[in-house]
């Protein structure tokens, strides 16, 4: 049981080809990529009165499935046609350009900084699906997740896009999530059901609200059915969903 | 659960203060964690078990007293108050060091008094006059014994003071009896208690794990602790291979996704860039001895060199504009040269180098080296390629030679191997380090060896060669660099071939005349050999010793022949010296007769003289005397 299991993962994404957890498109048939799509499901029909357009993706810790889960959500949300942007705002640690291989060069930070206009600097790995990459890891990341600019350019894209999901960094290290999920419109909590713990989980929870960010819901990510069958992918939960 | 956040709570829902467990809840948390209930049990009650028969067993031994005045049981009512009340004292006064040290006494018990009252319990039997001894021993009579001189002691101490006392006395009631069996231990009733303790405590460990647990069950605890919904979950996975993902088709080629971004920067900004390279290439002070070329991102050749044209022979406007890829290449070679180049215009790779056959316009073929890296501008972007193009005709052909040379060295050591292969003779060859190297069916029949190249040992480790005794001389003639021909070897005995009889050869080959690269150890069976020399060695050493004994007779023979001519001669001798003798004795006969006949006459003249002188009467005694 899990008593006795020592499940802490250590390490970091190093040498890791994160291009094999895109299994929206390498496995587009495979149990997960079924996961991915019934959260895109829930993610479209269950907010119908209130939608969602623009979505900062966090976690409690680092390495528990932000930027897969994020990743994955972007493709199947493009091959619904819906007009997808992935944004990676973990100024700390990115990894979106490694999930999808490209060149990090250009992102973000120049957008923010004013050298480029957001049209140069996304790729379009995958049809209807640009992705902007983080560009050169600036010094004050925070501040510049609080700017003005910051905020101007989600407004900017929540024009241009029907969906705009914004890879942030973990909740638990950094102020930085909070910043950003408080100018979007929710949160997607991701868990690593393997990794996180409960009051961890507690804690996350309390730090995103307190700033006043809307957590829609969480994304339970790794998930073992503990009878070790069949683990149910396509279990959502779009029927309630509490107001506020 | 509470963990000391209270966060606003939610509506309709539990907040995390009030930790709702229904009993159905209750009921999953233990069925979940049932084994640790089951273990806890099965330890303690194990335990215990254990440890209760390990224990020495206590038997006891009891006596039951009366306490009464003088007629024994009491008859008016308070009396028999007063009297119980008495045996309440009775039973104190029993338990004391003085009854004690009574027994001690008249049992002569080594033990102390005190030690004594520890295995001793009384206790009055509730609203009677009768208190009941027990004494607790491992020895069942040895506890009904002291129990008894309990009684005695006590009796006899209460019936001093009793005389004093309105005559009360104290009375063995019957006589001391003990339990059959030991009264401790009970390993079952110990065993069911600890179970039952351990079953409990298994339920409160249940409990505590679950509380700490921090492992996700479902997504509705995590809704329960979150309290948002779930909105999916993702089952583990097994990241897969990228490769789907590119031959899919559904990734747009990153061509034309940088083309979107690439646009804004004009094209004329990167000629200067460009144009350093080109100087570099066309610098006429400098002969290069490489041919460059400058290619444009489609792979067509924007410029080149003179000596590249020189190369190829063809002038620079004929050069410009052609595939880079394709132009005087040979065919057999362009289509790898077009992938690899790809994958250089796709940025998968930023340089590579390939080399190909190239055909010059007067129609001979060249084997060029192609160095290509893909130039970037200040941005990073990649704007053009820079290709390096040197002949590496000779190289090419020292290569086809030496491939070539290569052949024919593997041909002969084919041929080679195929004859010592099918030699009828023990061979093997091996390296200077004793590795082998070819070994034939002959040695692997010898030796004992099976399979194909089973147990090809290297030759100095090899058990049977140096059982053999063939290790030095191999060993000799690898350093010395000479042929080594081993006298006969006894080697075996071998299967049941019996001893065989060896004679190895061993052939070391030399490169530049003194380092041994190779041997070849040749091993001859001259077993057959080897046994008839041993017959004819055994035939002619009979006949030595047959010459040997035949010399002795001729020397003893010429002995004796000289012992035989001393004897004749010292007959001859005798002879001699006997026909002497004989000669002596003939002539001192003769003498003697001469003399007797000269005595005689002597005599007879003497006589006639005598009878001459003396007359007629001595003439009688003259007769008589003569």
């Amino acid at each position: 049981m899990s008593l006795f299991k020592s499940k802490r993962r250590s390490g970091k994404y190093e040498g890791e080809n994160l291009s094999e957890r895109l299994v929206t498109i390498t496995k587009p048939d495979g149990a997960a990529s079924e996961a991915y799509r019934s959260l895109r499901t829930s993610l479209l029909y269950s907010l119908v009165d209130n939608p969602a357009r623009v979505i900062t993706f966090t976690s409690p810790g680092p390495r528990e499935g932000k930027s897969t889960t994020c990743s994955n959500l972007g493709v199947t949300l493009a091959h619904a046609g819906k007009n997808t942007l992935l944004m990676d705002c973990d100024f700390r640690k990115p990894v979106l350009h490694r999930v999808f291989e490209l060149r990090n060069i250009k992102g973000v930070v120049d957008v923010l900084a004013g050298e480029h206009p957001a049209e140069d600097v996304w790729h379009e790995p995958v049809e209807n699906l640009k992705v902007m990459t983080v560009g050169p890891i600036p010094p004050n990341p925070a501040e510049l997740l609080g700017s003005e600019r910051f905020a101007e350019l989600l407004a900017h894209m929540r024009r241009l896009f029907d969906y705009v999901l914004v890879d942030a960094p973990p909740v638990m290290l950094v102020s930085d999530p909070a910043i950003v999920a408080a100018q979007t419109d929710g949160v997607l909590l991701v868990l690593d059901a393997q990794n996180t713990r409960k009051s961890t989980l507690r804690r996350s929870m309390r730090s995103l609200e307190s700033v006043g960010a809307t957590v829609l819901g969480t994304v339970m990510n790794n998930y073992k059915n503990p009878s070790g069958g069949y683990a149910y992918g396509g279990y959502t939960y779009g029927g309630y969903v509490r107001e506020g | 659960m509470n963990d000391g956040y209270d966060r606003h709570d939610t509506a309709g829902r539990p907040s995390e203060g009030e930790y709702v467990l229904s009993l159905s809840d209750l009921f999953r948390v233990v069925w979940r964690r049932f084994w640790i209930i089951v273990l806890m049990a099965v330890i303690f009650g194990g335990a215990a078990f254990g440890y209760s028969i390990s224990q020495v067993p206590i038997y006891e031994s009891s006596l039951r007293m009366l306490v009464g005045q003088d007629s024994g049981i009491s008859e008016t009512p308070g009396d028999t108050i007063a009297l119980q009340q008495l045996t309440q004292t009775m039973s104190t006064a029993a338990n004391s060091r003085l009854v004690a040290e009574d027994v001690v006494e008249a049992e002569g018990l080594s033990e102390d008094a005190d030690s004594l009252l520890g295995g001793l319990s009384v206790e009055p039997v509730p609203e009677t006059q009768f208190i009941d001894l027990s004494y607790y021993d491992t020895d069942p009579e040895r506890a009904e014994r002291i129990v008894s001189a309990f009684g005695a002691a006590f009796s006899e101490q209460i019936s001093e003071v009793g005389t004093e006392a309105g005559g009360i006395t104290a009375r063995p009631w019957g006589s001391a009896d003990s339990s059959g069996s030991p009264v401790s231990p009970n390993p079952v009733r110990d065993g069911f208690i600890a179970l039952v303790f351990g079953g409990f405590l298994g339920l409160g460990l249940v409990f505590l794990v679950e509380y700490l647990d921090d492992s996700w069950n479902s997504p509705e605890e995590a809704e329960e602790i979150s309290g948002v919904p779930t909105f999916g979950v993702i089952p583990q996975f097994v990241p897969s291979s990228r490769k789907a993902l590119l031959s899919g088709g559904s990734r747009a080629p990153p061509k034309k996704t940088s083309g979107a971004y690439r646009a804004p920067s004009s094209p004329g900004a990167v000629e200067p860039y460009k144009a350093e390279y080109r100087d570099i290439a066309r610098d006429s002070r400098v002969h290069w001895p490489f041919g460059f070329a400058l290619v444009d991102m489609e792979g067509k050749v924007e410029d080149t060199n003179p000596a590249l044209q020189f190369m190829l022979g063809y002038e620079a406007d004929e050069l410009k504009g052609e595939s880079f890829t394709w132009f005087a290449t040979h065919p057999h070679d362009a289509v790898s040269h077009e992938e690899v180049h790809k994958e250089l215009i796709d940025g998968d790779r930023e340089q590579y180098q390939t080399e190909k056959r190239l055909i010059k316009k007067d129609g001979q073929l060249m084997w060029a080296r192609v160095t290509v890296s893909s130039m970037r501008d200040p941005d990073g972007e990649a704007r053009f390629s820079f290709g390096v193009v040197d002949d590496v005709n000779g190289r090419k052909q020292l290569e086809e030679e030496l491939k070539l040379s290569e052949e024919s060295r593997r041909s002969s050591e084919l041929r080679l191997k195929s004859v010592i292969e099918q030699l009828p003779v023990v061979a093997q060859t091996f390296t200077g380090e004793g590795f082998p190297i070819v070994t034939n069916a002959a040695w692997r029949d010898f030796w004992g060896h099976e399979g194909e190249n089973g147990e090809a040992h290297n030759v100095f480790e090899d058990e049977g060669i140096r059982a053999a005794g063939l290790k030095p001389y191999i060993e000799q003639s690898v350093f010395d660099g000479k042929v080594v021909r081993t006298p006969p070897l006894r080697y075996g005995p071998v299967g049941n071939g019996g001893e065989r009889w060896i004679q190895g050869s061993i052939y070391p080959i030399l490169v530049e005349g003194e380092r041994v690269v190779e041997a070849m150890l040749a091993v001859e069976d001259i077993t057959e050999n080897q046994l008839s020399e041993e017959v004819s060695k055994q035939n002619e050493s009979e006949l030595e010793s047959l010459l040997i004994a035949l010399e002795k007779s001729a020397d003893e023979r010429e002995r004796s022949r000289e012992e035989c001519e001393r004897s004749r001669e010292e007959l001859e001798e005798n002879v001699a010296r006997r026909e002497e003798a004989e000669e002596n004795l003939r002539r001192s006969t003769a003498e003697r007769d001469r003399v007797e006949k000269s005595l005689e006459e002597t005599w007879g003249m003497f006589h006639s003289i005598i009878r001459f002188v003396n007359g007629a009467s001595q003439d009688d005694d003259g007769e008589r005397r003569k």
